[in-house]
């Protein structure tokens, strides 16, 4: 123990790591208890466009829904279920009838489009950048190098700690 | 021994080396919207630039990018067919394997020599198509192309069509498979192209 702590790059890595320990405890911790996550990792998003869909549109009947706009995570797997005898569009997906359309989002960044069922004929798509483990990572080195640094700074300013390796 | 202990060493790492490219590599993702599952292509037999009836069934072997716009449009239609033509140039010699067809939805001042004028100013490559307004409306209705003529009371021939603006992707095996939305990136364009020459 006594003689790790006495070398010196092997007492910074130890610390290093420890602030990082730390760094990741703390990110993961505030990631997990944010009331307020709006970031989160892709994942697949099915949408169904039930029969009669056109012929409801067409004779000015409610059809059921779907929101103005929508918000996607990068990578995203939009799956439109088309099971009207007409084909659609929902944004950038154009879907024959009886088939699915498949989209994986692009890049960060807001459209609107045509949409052939909702009220106002138009479709807003945002895409917001994923939640992928770099960027959680990014928050544990964000918290955890400076801790890291701290630390070693201040085993070395703090005099009992050089005397440490006299003593064995 | 020691040499032995090293070649087994190497041999392990190579392994897991190998093992994790193998695990992490990802199958090609298409940046067009995919049509699961893919549909035979509706026909399309219609009078074409060249002076001849264009039929998509002997298109057969190549892919066919068909885009419904027309001559008169300031702003979809002429940056797709720039990027079109960007596409085409991206190719390469690929391009040869791949057909690109301007629909018109505007048959009424969209004549074949208009059309044929229009699209030399892209590519003299790129094919344009018009017929009757029947053929036209079987062709529109069958890729769910959405045509609305917007009229202007203050000068009649100087009206504007609204119309959907998808490049439909029909494949090698003469199925339609993906649509790009306007605007797609040129390079997303020719990868996906590319994936598709290369799978056949």
């Amino acid at each position: 123990m006594r003689l790790w702590w006495g070398n010196l790059w092997l007492r910074m890595g130890a610390l290093l790591l420890i602030g990082l320990a730390f760094g990741g405890l703390v990110s993961e911790a505030s990631f997990v208890a944010s009331p307020d996550r709006t970031q989160r990792e892709a994942r697949q998003i099915e949408l169904v466009i039930p029969a009669g869909t056109a012929e409801k549109v067409k004779a000015g009947l409610p059809v059921p829904s779907i929101p103005a706009s929508m918000t996607f995570m990068e990578g995203d797997l939009l799956v439109v279920r088309n099971q009207d005898v007409a084909s659609h569009q929902l944004g950038p997906v154009w879907v024959p009838p009886q088939s699915s359309g498949v989209l994986q989002v692009g890049s960060e960044s807001n459209y609107t489009y045509t949409c052939s069922f909702t009220q106002t004929r138009l479709f807003g798509l945002e895409i917001q950048p994923a939640l992928t483990g770099w960027i959680r990572f990014q928050g544990v080195l964000s918290v955890g190098l400076p801790t890291g640094v701290m630390l070693a700074l201040y085993t070395l300013a703090v005099p009992g700690s050089k005397k440490e390796p006299r003593e064995g | 021994m020691k040499n032995r202990i090293w070649l087994a060493g190497g041999i392990v790492i190579v392994g897991l080396a190998v093992v994790m490219v193998l695990a992490f590599q990802k199958p090609y993702v298409m940046h067009g919207s995919l049509i699961d599952p893919p549909m035979p292509a509706p026909p399309i037999s219609l009078a074409d630039t060249n002076g001849q009836t264009f039929d998509l069934s002997q298109e057969s072997g190549k892919i066919v990018l068909v885009f419904f716009g027309y001559t008169s449009c300031t702003d979809v239609c002429p940056a797709t067919l720039a990027e079109l033509r960007q596409v085409e140039e991206g190719l390469g010699k690929q391009a040869s394997q791949v057909q690109v067809v301007f629909v018109t939805v505007d048959p009424q001042r969209d004549t074949i020599t208009q059309l044929k004028t229009y699209l030399s100013n892209f590519s003299p490559d790129f094919i344009g198509l018009s017929g009757t307004m029947d053929q036209l409306q079987t062709v529109w209705k069958a890729y769910g192309v959405y045509v609305q003529v917007q009229p202007n009371p203050q000068n009649p021939d100087n009206y504007d069509v609204s119309h959907s603006s998808f490049i439909y992707v029909i494949n090698q095996k003469s199925q339609l498979m993906m649509t790009f939305p306007f605007d797609t990136n040129v390079n997303d364009i020719i990868q996906d192209l590319k994936y598709l020459l290369k799978e056949g």
